[in-house]
């Protein structure tokens, strides 16, 4: 078992390495020069020429690609993910403060759609109708692919526009206020959540009906055990327990999807400080997101398939 | 000795394009060769001495009221002495800092922190500054910090350096007396320091992150792609603003900030698109523009190469059909124009050139082009270009000149702009009442790179040195018409500018910039 988490661990630490290279080499790959982007139109005067050189030269990028690589990776093995292009600030502090309401929207969507995936994923399989299997199998798919942005703005339009019930943009810290936070939080998540619904609930859908099925809930039912019993209890563990995988895989996804509600309901998390720093060609801000988030998604699925293995003697 | 007036000194700001990252100020004191003329100052020499600097402000009853406003981009740099960005101009610039002198709503110098007053020769000139004036952190605007600020944007490294770049000597002659020495005439002088923030000294090296300035507001504290909050500052010298708290939050959507506005999240939105403005609730938001748009959209072109000979540019030009594209892609708003000047005190009238296929293909023919191939850049984000763009390219297609359009990111379009590597590329520039602002940035690197005209390069760096408005006036509408003959740039109109208040608000401005101004914003009812 330990084995199994130390080889688990190893993997996630070379993961995390592949993508530090892989983030580095694409953003100096890509056309955009931050030097020319600082010094604004200014740089399109030949004249300039020795003051774009200059800036890149205080920026580093001058150097070549193995030293300034050398040079980043040398500062986070210190704990330093560097300074902003544009601002100057510390990147860590940035990431951080735009971490915030990114995780909180991932987690309370999963609050939010994990129960509720459950129930009608596990409700539907138990009435053993075409009709009802036909209609959550058409809504998850339409949950799928809807468009969060889309569901937000109508969200937007309905629930602050229209009912003026609850606010349409921005983000209060739960430590500030957390009626506050609530309040702000309750449409991107969900948003948020009738995606992830879409995706868990024909999941939950398609395990609950094997099991349903399987021997072992037959056997349970000639034992005498309630209808009832046996599809919360035994069923549920059964089509559950897969779902702790399915949640850690689709972390990536999850985090793509934060990004566009958190777009639209102007959270300033994650994907928005990702997004910038692209815009601008503020390579350390991007490095340093990118880092972040992708810790935070094989942290997931790791911790996912680690719990998997504690909780489910089969995987061992 | 004369006193400066308030109007019209030339200034230079200017927000080249695209970049809709770097809505940029230009113009440049002292980038454009001079002739050494021995008059100048330009038009900044007409008399009223003694003017009153001007307050700011409302002039109304302080509230303890928020302005919530939506900007569509974060602001992350909040240095005046590097950061272009025209949201933080009009958003931290203008708000958190003055400036020795400032704009009025239509593009006049009028003074701020000092009245200004130059020499005979308009090679000396003197700041009186504002007495009492002070920083948000309490210590005094005096000579010394003024001098420690201007030394400090010199010393830089941004396109702001250049508009002290003439300047040879400053000195403190009293503690409220800043006296500048320029090495030769400019007459866009004032013009350049309207953009140059006075930062208290004791803040300089962290004004990137906690700007400090003596302005209407103070810093208050900032989230990073959400929202900067700026508190009324007490001690400003100026008539204090209605408003006692600005909240600026990061909206990037503009239908989204629009829906915003509707469910009463934010007052005003601060930038709004012809498309966003058109599908506007007016019984929930009303549009505030300026009486008149300083802003171009152009072509340019690179003149060397494929599109060498003038006669080409000019068959392109009679290609181009603006009433199309004014309809479609502006909804029918600003003006259509040939000019590079189209309105302010420069203004220079040029027609342009008629919608005119015949004419094109005659000159194609003349020139003996044919199976031309063209390539059009434009930045992303901007569905105007775009539009424009594939009405030229229809009608470029029947008189058989292929052109291809890319339509780029905003990074990799200014990457290709600074290289030249396009055979036209769509641009939009925010031009000041002074001209010199056009040609110091946009015209001067084709000039030094692909189109090749002494005469014009001559004639920009001289008048600059002209101190009689009206002759100043009359060379500047020589080069509007040069640029319309020779076309290095070809003028589509000017670009409607917006942006949307709510019933909640009144008084905000918009100047023809872009630029919103909050001084005058009271809460309604």
């Amino acid at each position: 078992m330990l084995t199994a988490i130390a080889q688990r661990v190893g993997r996630a630490i070379l993961l995390m390495w592949f993508v530090t290279v892989i983030t580095f080499l694409t953003l100096r790959l890509t056309p955009g020069d931050p030097a020319e982007l600082l010094l604004g139109p200014a740089a399109a005067d030949p004249d300039s020429a020795a003051l774009v050189q200059e800036l890149r030269h205080t920026l580093g990028l001058d150097r070549s690609v193995v030293v300034q690589y050398g040079t980043w990776i040398g500062r986070l093995l210190r704990g330093d993910l560097g300074t902003s292009n544009q601002s100057g600030t510390a990147i860590l502090p940035t990431v951080l403060a735009a971490a915030s309401p990114t995780v909180w929207l991932i987690v309370l969507s999963l609050v939010v759609a994990v129960p509720i995936s459950v129930l009608l994923g596990l409700g539907a399989a138990r009435a053993r109708s075409r009709w009802v299997d036909a209609t959550v199998r058409h809504l998850s798919s339409l949950a799928m692919a809807t468009p969060g942005f889309w569901i937000g703005l109508l969200f937007i339009i309905f629930f602050a526009v229209k009912l003026g019930a609850l606010p349409s943009t921005g983000y209060t810290s739960p430590q500030v206020s957390f009626g506050g936070f609530l309040e702000h939080m309750i449409l991107p998540v969900a948003t948020l959540s009738i995606y992830l619904i879409g995706i868990l609930v024909r999941f939950v859908h398609l395990e609950a009906t094997t099991a349903l099925q399987s021997d072992f809930t037959r056997t349970a039912r000639a034992m005498g055990i309630s209808r009832g019993r046996t599809t919360w209890v035994y069923t549920l563990r059964n089509a559950v327990l897969p779902m702790i995988t399915v949640v850690g895989v689709q972390m990536g996804s999850l985090i793509g999807g934060a990004v566009l509600v958190e777009q639209v309901f102007g959270l300033g998390g994650l994907g928005q400080l990702m997004l910038q720093g692209v815009l601008n060609r503020d390579y350390p801000t991007v490095q340093g997101a990118v880092l972040f988030t992708t810790a935070a998604v094989v942290l997931a699925t790791t911790l996912a398939d680690v719990i998997r293995s504690v909780v489910d003697p089969r995987i061992r | 000795m004369r006193h400066l007036r308030t109007r019209h000194v030339t200034l230079t700001v200017a927000a080249v394009a695209l970049i809709g990252a770097l809505a940029a100020c230009s113009s440049g004191i002292n980038s454009t060769p001079t002739t050494g003329a021995s008059s100048a100052a330009g038009t900044a020499t007409s008399g009223s001495a003694g003017t009153t600097p001007a307050s700011s402000a409302a002039g109304g009853a302080t509230t303890d009221e928020t302005l919530t406003m939506a900007i569509p981009s974060d602001i992350s740099n909040f240095d005046p002495a590097t950061n272009q960005l025209i949201q933080y101009i009009y958003a931290i610039r203008n708000n958190v800092f003055s400036t020795l002198v400032k704009y009025d709503t239509n593009l006049g110098v009028e003074p701020d922190l000092a009245t200004p007053s130059v020499n005979d020769d308009s090679t000396e000139y003197t700041f009186a500054l504002r007495p009492g004036a002070i920083f948000q952190d309490g210590t005094p605007v005096d000579a010394a910090a003024v001098i420690a600020s201007l030394k400090s944007v010199a010393a830089g490294k941004s396109i702001y350096s250049t508009y002290l770049s003439g300047v040879s000597k400053m000195t403190a002659k009293d503690a409220t007396t800043v006296v500048v020495t320029l090495s030769e005439p400019n007459a866009a002088f004032l013009d350049g320091l309207v953009n140059i923030a006075i930062v208290a000294p004791d803040s300089a090296k962290t004004v990137g992150k906690t700007p400090v300035g003596s302005g209407p507001y103070a810093f208050d504290h900032a989230t990073a792609n959400r929202e900067i909050v700026l508190k009324r500052f007490d001690g400003y010298y100026g008539n204090k603003p209605a408003y006692a708290t600005i909240d600026m939050k990061v909206i990037t959507d503009p239908q989204v900030a629009v829906n915003n506005l509707y469910s009463g999240a934010v007052d005003a939105v601060s930038e709004a698109p012809t498309s966003v403005v058109k599908q506007l609730d007016t019984g929930k938001g009303a549009v505030v523009a300026p009486q008149e748009s300083n802003s171009i959209a152009m072509f340019e072109f690179n003149s060397s190469g494929k599109l060498a000979d003038p006669r080409i540019r000019q068959a392109l030009a009679y290609a181009l059909n603006k009433s199309a594209i004014q309809k479609i892609a502006y909804g029918g708003d600003g003006t259509i124009t040939g000019s590079v000047i189209p309105s302010g005190p420069f203004a220079a009238k040029v027609d342009g050139y008629p919608y005119d296929l015949d004419k094109a293909k005659e000159l194609l023919a003349a020139a003996g082009a044919s199976d031309l191939t063209l390539n059009l850049t434009l930045p992303s984000g901007h569905p105007e270009a775009t539009q424009a763009a594939q009405i030229w390219q229809s009608a470029l297609g029947s008189i058989g000149v292929k052109l291809s359009v890319d339509a780029q990111e905003t990074s990799v379009w200014v990457d290709n702009y600074v290289k030249r590597t396009y055979d036209v590329t769509f641009n939009f520039f925010n031009e000041s009442g002074d001209p010199n602002s056009f040609f110091n940035t946009i015209m001067l690197p084709h000039l030094k790179d692909d189109y090749k005209n002494p005469t014009m390069l001559s004639e920009i760096a001289e008048a600059l040195t002209i101190t009689d408005q009206q002759k100043r006036i009359a060379a500047y509408a020589t080069l509007a018409e040069q640029v319309n003959e020779d076309l290095p740039i070809l003028v589509i109109q000017t670009r409607p500018l917006t942006a949307i208040t709510s019933s909640r608000v009144t008084g905000l401005q918009l100047n023809p910039l872009g630029w919103l101004l909050i001084d005058n914003a009271t809460p309604a009812g």
